[in-house]
Parts: structure tokens; C-alpha cells; sequence
């Protein structure tokens, strides 16, 4: 058999149309953080409403949520939401670039939400809401007001909603929240694989590597725990940073491993400890602060009656979420 | 739009003696809070004390 070589020059525009082209192949498609659930520097189990779970997603409703090894193939992980009243929420705050600057999110584009979902129970509603806003749980600008797009089974389905974008976002607007809701259920929630992009087609999940996710999910939050530790339960000596303090016993700041999206709140609390707000100076805990904080550091810590040129050690944690 | 209960909010100043930030206690937690806009919860300290919810205490 005769064989063809072929260059750039020799393939007609014409041959290489998408439906000969591997989308799984192609990246950058999903415009969610965290999607498969892979990330958790916040721990692994809560029960308080109003709460960042899973990096870049926050629940709504208190009751239990849980990181679970219940999943779809190829996931190895989703979220389990059991709210002890109210619907099974998850939000996330897609970033823009600046207020009011829509970026890809202009009116007349298209979009496709896509997820996999589990209940415990079926015939539950899932819902979707999608609004610009200022933060994650606002709703500036609704481009697409709790519709229901199907109901809850009791095996894993994969759920596709798309939409044409009719508005522009708002002029004040910061960032474009997708909302995917069951409507109070009577059990357990799961929840993995979800992605946003452009289009009207729900291409395969975009499986990123364990690093990357963790690169972009610090944009938002990020702490000295070592993974797996839970701040605010874990006494663990190396979750904690170890500085020198100076003549006037406040002590040297900390970078933070990647950027972050704004000065973050940050929160110290002494090495072994999970009292918010100390530092320990020398063996004593005393009152700290993040002093100077930009986006890609705290400039000093500021610690009261803080022994001079010694150690400080301390845990922390930075939050810049939308 | 989630409500933080924000609670003892009072100005830290830096070496400059300029205020830098906000000590509060938020949802329970003492937190540092940087003067930033773009930050959530100082926007949120904002609103409340607009809204006439907290005062913010000057620095020491």
C-alpha cells in the first residue's frame, strides 16, 4: 500500500470538520473550577449553612455535607448534600475579568450546563439558576431563573441544560454564578462532574490533573495545613509555618503559593491550637494580625506584646472567594 | 446572599501608624480583614455599617 504524505498545505479547509475532531481531546472547555470534586482544603465534612465544601463550591442550606466515594465512572469523587431543610444547593462564582466585563459571557452566546446526578430518593425537581453578580450568591442580572430541567433518580444520570444568554451581565457585575439545585429532598444528594461551556452540545467531562485544579482553586482559598488536615480541627505540628520576630516583636509576613484574586481574610491561629486570632510568640500565644496583606502576600504579622527576635508559629488560612 | 454575623470589628494600624485592617470576629471566627473593596467580607463590614448593624471601634 502505497503511502500519502500529508503537510498543512495538502489538507482541503473543508476535510476537518468537529464531528472528525476528538472534543475529549480538546481543553480549556470547562469553565467550572473543581468540577469532579477532587479539591477539599477546607476538610472533608460539614454541617453549617452558607458554607465553602468542596474548593469553589458553597452549599446553602445546613444539614450534612460530605465528600463521598459514591461516583460515576471515571470520577473519584462527588458531594454528598442531606440539607436538614430547604433545597440541595451548590454555587460557584465563575470570575470576570473586571466589573462589568462580560469576557465570553455576552448576550446571544450559547451555553451548556452538564452534571451527574444521584438521589436517594426520585421524582425530586433539579433545578438550575444562573445570574451575574457581586458575589457568589447574588443575583444582579438572572440569565436563567430556576428552571427545571428534569427529576431525580435513585442511579447516577447525567443532566444537560443549555441556554442562549439574553442580557448582558451588570455594569457592577463581578462574577457569573451557576446554580444546579434539587428541590427540598428527602435524602441524600450526589453530585459530580459538572461543566459549563459554550455551545449547545454537553461534550465528555474535561478531567484535569489534581495539581492544576489545586492551582486554580488557591486563586480563591488556600492554607498551611498539610492535605488532608482540616483547619480549625487539625493540631498537627506541620500544618504550621515557623517565622522570626523582630526588635519590636512583630514577625515577618508570609507569600502565598499563587496569587490570589483579591487581599485575602486571612486567620491565624497558634501551631497546635484551633483558637482563632493567635499567633504563638515564643511559647505564648498572643493576639494577632495580617498586616500590609496584598494578593501575593501578608507583609508582616502584627503581634501583640510579641517577644523580640525569636520564633512565631502559627497556622492560616487566606480567603479571597467572590 | 449569604449574611455573615460580624461581631467586635475594630481598625489595626501597621508600622505607619496608617489603618491596615479590620480584627473582627465573622460567623465566630476572628478574622483579618484587608481594606480592600474587592474583598467580600470588607465589603460586607461595609454594608453593615451602613445598614447601621455594626460600628467599627478606631485602632488602639
Amino acid at each position: 500500500m502505497a503511502l500519502i504524505k500529508l503537510n498543512t498545505r495538502s489538507i482541503p479547509d473543508d476535510a476537518v470538520t468537529p464531528a472528525k475532531v476528538s472534543v475529549k481531546h480538546l481543553g480549556r472547555r470547562n469553565l467550572l473550577i473543581n468540577g469532579a470534586m477532587q479539591i477539599w482544603q477546607r476538610g472533608t465534612s460539614f454541617t453549617t449553612s452558607n458554607t465553602y465544601t468542596a474548593d469553589r463550591w458553597l452549599t446553602d442550606a445546613a444539614g450534612a455535607c460530605t465528600r463521598s466515594t459514591d461516583t460515576p465512572a471515571p470520577f473519584d469523587y462527588s458531594i454528598k448534600l442531606n440539607p436538614s431543610s430547604g433545597n440541595a444547593v451548590l454555587r460557584q462564582a465563575i470570575e470576570l475579568s473586571a466589573a462589568g466585563e462580560g469576557g465570553i459571557f455576552q448576550s446571544g452566546q450559547q451555553f451548556t450546563l452538564s452534571f451527574w446526578l444521584k438521589s436517594s430518593a426520585g421524582g425530586e425537581g433539579i433545578n438550575v439558576f444562573i445570574a451575574s453578580s457581586t458575589t457568589v450568591a447574588g443575583s444582579t442580572t438572572q440569565m436563567v431563573s430556576a428552571i427545571g430541567i428534569a427529576t431525580t433518580t435513585t442511579g447516577w444520570v447525567k443532566y444537560t441544560y443549555t441556554f442562549t444568554q439574553s442580557v448582558a451581565v451588570g455594569s457592577s457585575d463581578t462574577c457569573y454564578n451557576i446554580v444546579p439545585y434539587v428541590v427540598a429532598p428527602s435524602g441524600d444528594i450526589y453530585i459530580t462532574g459538572l461543566q459549563f461551556e459554550t455551545g449547545s452540545v454537553a461534550t465528555d467531562f474535561e478531567h484535569r490533573s489534581y495539581v492544576e485544579e489545586l492551582a486554580s482553586c488557591s486563586r480563591y482559598y488556600q492554607n498551611s495545613f498539610i492535605e488532608g488536615n482540616t483547619p480549625g480541627a487539625s493540631t498537627a505540628t506541620g500544618d504550621a509555618i515557623h517565622v522570626l520576630s523582630w526588635s519590636d516583636g512583630n514577625a515577618q509576613g508570609i507569600p502565598f503559593q499563587v496569587p490570589m484574586r483579591t487581599s485575602p481574610t486571612m486567620i491565624f491561629r497558634p501551631q497546635a491550637s484551633n483558637t482563632a486570632g493567635l499567633v504563638n510568640s515564643s511559647g505564648t500565644d498572643r493576639s494577632a494580625t495580617a498586616t500590609n496583606v496584598g494578593t501575593k502576600q501578608v507583609g508582616y504579622i502584627g503581634v501583640t506584646s510579641g517577644t523580640a527576635n525569636t520564633y512565631v508559629r502559627f497556622t492560616w488560612e487566606a480567603n479571597a472567594e467572590i | 446572599m449569604i449574611s455573615y454575623v460580624i461581631q467586635n470589628a475594630k481598625y489595626y494600624k501597621d508600622m505607619d501608624d496608617v489603618n491596615s485592617g479590620i480584627q473582627a470576629t465573622i460567623d465566630g471566627i476572628s478574622c483579618s480583614v484587608p481594606l480592600d473593596p474587592a474583598n467580600t467580607h470588607y465589603a460586607e463590614i461595609l454594608k453593615q455599617v451602613a445598614d447601621g448593624t455594626i460600628t467599627i471601634a478606631d485602632a488602639d
